[in-house]
């Protein structure tokens, strides 16, 4: 078992808030993920969990590093829509090289 | 009689290059893909700022506000310099300003908990944390510009 799971597994819930085996489940999953954001994120969340049960961080800490993963995930999104864009620019300009400026001078 | 057939079939012929050509056009003017191109000044202020500012968060959680405040004004001076510059490009760089922004605000939030002395609130090692998530924020925007086409004209 890692620290992980044993703290997770250590959390009183008597009103059954916590799905503590989908939550260990979602990380377990994201860990072996093919986007190396996504597993990136996965061990941020892992550690991060890991050092509040370890008391180097507090509760407040904890929220605020979590709130940075919205942002960084704001940040992949921003860049994922970059890559898109510089295909399609790709795309056009070698339309306008190969078929329009070569292409159609030859017919 | 042939004439006119050669004709016809000639017609035919150019009516559809013209109609092939206004497609491809109309096709890249709809696309109108505002997107900058790889820009090497961008990059160097990403990776010299990333070393910058996350060397500086880290040393938030040893080091008292006096000892940093220098620093702190310099770093946030250099981060504005390089978000002005990224706005300068227009619209076709809105993407690599937002993530500017964001990168900036990140940072920012980190000075303000410091500045407040929030890190006994937060956690003996917040502030090495938050340096690693900074660092994230900056190797996004770094690997993004890194997609960007390099200009050929």
């Amino acid at each position: 078992m890692s620290k992980f799971t044993d703290f997770v597994d250590s959390l009183v819930d008597e009103g059954k808030t916590l799905a503590k085996d989908e939550l260990k489940k979602l990380i377990s999953d994201a860990k072996s993920d093919q986007s190396d954001f996504v597993r990136l994120q996965a061990e941020n969340l892992e550690r991060w969990t890991i050092m509040l049960a370890e008391g180097d961080l507090t509760k407040k800490g904890y929220e605020k590093l979590v709130k940075k993963m919205e942002v960084l995930t704001q940040l992949e999104i921003i860049k994922l829509k970059v890559s898109a864009k510089a295909s399609a620019q790709r795309l056009a300009e070698g339309i306008q090289k190969l078929v329009i400026d070569s292409l159609f001078a030859l017919i | 009689m042939k004439q006119f057939l050669v004709v016809g079939h000639l017609r035919k012929i150019v009516t559809l290059y013209i109609v092939a050509a206004v497609f491809l056009l109309n096709l890249m003017a709809c696309a109108g893909i505002p997107i900058s191109y790889y820009d090497s000044t961008t990059y160097t202020q990403l990776t010299s700022l990333k070393a910058e500012t996350t060397t500086l968060v880290e040393s938030f959680d040893t080091k008292s506000y006096t000892d940093n405040q220098k620093k702190i004004e310099e770093t946030t001076l250099n981060i504005k310099k390089a978000y002005e510059y990224e706005k300068g490009k227009g619209e076709p760089n809105s993407d690599t300003t937002k993530q500017f922004k964001k990168i900036y605000d990140l940072f920012m939030d980190d000075v303000k908990e410091y500045k407040e002395g929030q890190a006994e609130e937060l956690g003996k090692k917040y502030f090495r944390e938050a340096a690693v998530a900074l660092g994230q924020a900056f190797d996004i925007a770094i690997s993004t510009e890194n997609l960007k086409n390099k200009d050929k004209r």
